[in-house]
């Protein structure tokens, strides 16, 4: 279990990760609109307004589809994010107390069924098991207003799983983006 | 000839305060008589802020010929064809005025009083000045025009014409046009063998272009507006708007060509009819399309302009509103129209500044060719959730359901099974400047995580809260709540076999508090573990609030707003009706609304409008309630 010093030192790094990650991506969205799927992991998954687009190309060409773009980011929250750590004796403790939640007993067999297809079936979506796999990984929530040419200015809000991936170029291991989530506040109307 | 030089001989004699003094002395001799009024119109060197510098060309904009006061045209039309560099009614002067500063022919005099630059008129080149003709009264009207037109080097368009005890006056947007007038003086005999005077002052824009409408005014002008106003096809028709007798019985004057007048009009179309698409200006005298120009961001859709019909005196008046991006337009029968010596220089001109126009004077034409530079402009469509499979919608749905069920109690407390042992949680709300404590998210303002502005590492770490105990013993502090499960839209961005990421928006309703019946709405990022067999264990929790839309509250927690024109249905008993109509009337609303809200409280009076106080101090009722 981490000590509160180094889960201290986790999180101030990660607020220093998200800041500059968020000015790189917005710089890049706005200015060099093509280059942005770099930052993207090679089966990255982007959710656009309830548009799903999986994997670089898709998001090339997605990316690419869009007008150019105004971005500012007004509210920038981060949190790590744990990965598959989990002590028995909590893994004990939640299975009984999520029964306990449970209405009936039908309710909980059909949560088990569904859960149990979720379990047991490997790599249901072509993202990489590195996920949270002892993989460092950081949630970033952003929020704002974006102005797209040729359309009225939209506020949105939009949070990122980054993972730590080890660059090819580099000593160093490089943040990735592994999923993206973006919509409108207004996307209904 | 008057030379350069000359300047320079009249600065060294010249000692009044303003800089060098440029004058036109057209040939005569520098002593000759003149009276007190053309020397307060003397050129000066301008100094103003706006287009005013001393920009030769800038002038030019101004002498191209105001217009006249009637559709004959000038005598001696080939003089009249458009000619940048060249004044079109020199006579007498035969000089390029290119390097004089402040233009010759009186061009130049500021506005406003003795006090250096600025004055009263400020900007530039809009300098007011006020022509009297004393003795003016005793001839008719349209006499006196014609004669000083006929007699006046240049056309132009009287402003605000009256008489006052036996002098005739109007005011003359314009220096050069203002001097042109003024030498008429004395060249015209009357019928009785009087010598008829023009007398010149500047002064500063008149009050009746400058002062805004009252608010009176501008409702009934706003009603007559609607009248005018064809929804099916967006399209507004202001064609003469000033004889409309909605306006003329209530008394108010809409001179369309004064800024103060086109000011209200431009306002009441962007906070209404801000879709414009078709706008008819016809018929209004406008001389000027510096005010139209104010329009362009206000109603970004419209395409068809119909200017026909007015003073529009050269071309270069469309680049003021080269903004609009139009299909039609109508531009025949203004003094411009003149300038050009055939239809194809027409046409060109016209679609230098509106290069998509298919559409000029009601005739078509071809269509351009352009060049394929667009970018995309247009946006993927906006979908609803999306789930992945209809295994994880389930899974989710059935999360959610439960987490709500427990969080909207009054004791969040069992929430404590839902969250893993070693979860995160913050929260975050739009950054605003307001004071928190009157802010009406005030409530969430002191644990709100927004790292952009909040620097510090100690409070940074201290706003997140860890360890499940600490997670849910925060929540259980947020106020009470009540969410619109049906508003709840799912967004899921991660799934594998470890982990389950997805965002759930929508609405919500504090339920008690200070802030009760507040509507917010939140998006809110789950990160969840498998837990064992039986769902969803949750590692991280993101919740970002904030306040909802109008349209927001009207969709989750209200039913759909009813079309404010038709009446309501005539199925109330009568006592309802005359609650109806009560309420209708110390509310505001209309009936509409109104009875919606009495509905909604079972008519109860007192309750509704309660209610109704309420929602009003929290700015939740739409306009469109108080449409009659």
């Amino acid at each position: 279990m981490a000590s509160t010093v180094d889960f201290r030192t986790h999180v101030d790094q990660s607020c220093r990760y998200s800041e500059e990650f968020v000015n790189i991506y917005y710089d890049c969205m706005d200015k060099k609109r093509r280059h942005l799927t770099r930052l993207y992991l090679d089966k990255a998954t982007l959710v656009w307004n309830g548009n799903a687009v999986s994997g670089h190309d898709a998001l090339g060409e997605f990316f690419e589809s869009l007008p150019s773009s105004e971005f500012q980011v007004h509210t920038l929250d981060c949190q790590p994010v744990h990965g598959k750590e989990m002590s028995r004796p909590a893994l004990m403790v939640s299975v009984y107390m999520l029964w306990k939640v449970c209405i009936n007993g039908l309710c909980l067999y059909v949560m088990y069924y569904f859960s149990s297809l979720w379990y047991n079936d490997p790599c249901k979506n072509s993202f990489s098991d590195q996920a949270t796999q002892g993989q460092t990984t950081l949630l970033v929530v952003t929020g704002g207003s974006v102005k797209f040419d040729g359309n009225k200015q939209h506020y949105f809000n939009q949070n990122f799983l980054l993972t730590a991936q080890a660059s090819p170029t580099s000593d160093q291991p490089v943040w990735k983006i592994a999923s993206d989530c973006f919509r409108f506040q207004d996307w209904a109307s | 000839m008057a030379t350069a030089d000359d300047a320079r001989y009249y600065n060294e004699h010249d000692d009044r305060v303003g800089g060098p003094q440029f004058r036109n002395r057209k040939g005569r001799g520098p002593f000759r008589g003149r009276m007190y009024s053309e020397q307060v119109g003397r050129p000066r060197n301008r100094v103003g802020p706006g287009g005013g510098g001393p920009n030769p060309r800038t002038r030019f904009e101004d002498d191209d010929g105001d217009v006249a006061m009637n559709d004959s045209s000038q005598d001696g039309t080939p003089q009249r064809r458009y000619n940048p560099y060249d004044r079109p009614n020199r006579r007498g002067h035969n000089r390029p005025d290119r390097d004089r500063r402040g233009g010759g022919g009186g061009g130049g005099g500021y506005g406003g009083g003795p006090a250096g630059g600025g004055g009263g008129g400020g900007a530039g080149r809009k300098n007011w000045f006020r022509m009297t003709i004393p003795h003016g009264k005793k001839y008719e009207k349209k006499w006196l025009l014609t004669v000083l037109k006929d007699n006046c080097a240049m056309p132009f368009t009287p402003i605000h014409y009256q008489t006052e005890g036996n002098k005739v006056q109007f005011y003359i947007e314009d220096a050069t046009t203002a001097n042109a007038l003024q030498k008429v003086s004395r060249k015209i005999t009357d019928t009785e063998g009087y010598k008829v005077t023009v007398l010149m002052n500047s002064c500063p824009p008149p009050a009746f272009i400058q002062t805004e409408l009252k608010p009176e005014d501008l409702e009934h002008l706003k009603q007559c507006m609607a009248k005018r106003f064809d929804g099916s096809q967006q399209a507004l028709d202001l064609n003469s708007i000033r004889t409309d007798p909605d306006l003329v019985s209530q008394n108010i004057d809409v001179v369309l060509n004064r800024k103060n007048c086109m000011q209200a009009v431009i306002k009441i179309i962007e906070e209404n009819i801000p879709e414009l698409v078709c706008l008819n200006l016809s018929n209004n005298r406008l001389y000027k399309l510096d005010d139209l120009a104010e329009l362009i961001s206000k109603a970004p859709n419209l395409k068809t302009l119909n200017l026909s019909q007015n003073e529009l005196r050269t071309e270069r008046e469309l680049d003021k509103i080269k903004g609009f991006k139009l299909v039609e337009i109508w531009l025949d029968r203004n003094p411009l129209c003149d300038h050009f010596k055939d239809q194809p220089n027409y046409i060109s001109a016209v679609r230098e500044r509106f290069p998509r126009v298919l559409k000029l004077d009601g005739h078509d034409l071809p269509p351009p060719i352009g060049f394929d530079v667009e970018a995309p402009t247009t946006l993927p469509p906006c979908k609803g959730s999306y789930f992945v499979s209809d295994e994880i919608k389930s899974l989710i749905l059935r999360f959610l359901q439960q987490y709500y069920n427990c969080y909207d109690s009054a004791d969040r407390q069992p929430l404590l099974e839902a969250y893993h042992d070693g979860a995160c949680f913050s929260l975050s709300i739009p950054f605003s400047l307001q004071n928190p404590s009157r802010s009406s998210l005030g409530d969430y303002h002191k644990d709100s995580r927004n790292i952009k502005k909040l620097k510090d590492p100690t409070t940074r770490f201290r706003l997140l809260k860890h360890t499940r105990l600490n997670v849910v013993a925060f929540l259980n502090e947020l106020p009470k709540t009540q969410h619109d499960t049906a508003s709840f839209t799912v967004d899921v961005s991660t799934y594998t076999n470890t982990l389950l990421s997805f965002t759930v928006s929508g609405v919500f309703k504090e339920v008690d508090g200070r802030s009760r019946d507040a509507v917010r709405a939140f998006s809110r990022i789950f990160i969840a573990v498998p837990a064992g067999n039986a769902g969803l264990c949750i590692v991280n929790d993101e919740l970002f609030v904030r306040n909802a839309t109008t349209e927001e509250i009207r969709k989750a927690f209200a039913a759909p707003a009813p079309t404010p024109s038709s009446s309501p249905v005539p199925t109330l008993s009568a006592p309802q009706q005359e609650m109806l109509s009560s309420f209708s009337q110390k509310s505001g609303m209309n009936l509409e609304w109104s009875q919606k809200c009495l509905q909604d409280n079972d008519w109860d009076f007192n309750r509704a409008a309660e209610i109704f106080t309420q929602l009003k101090a929290q700015g939740k009722i739409p306009d469109v309630a108080f449409i009659k």
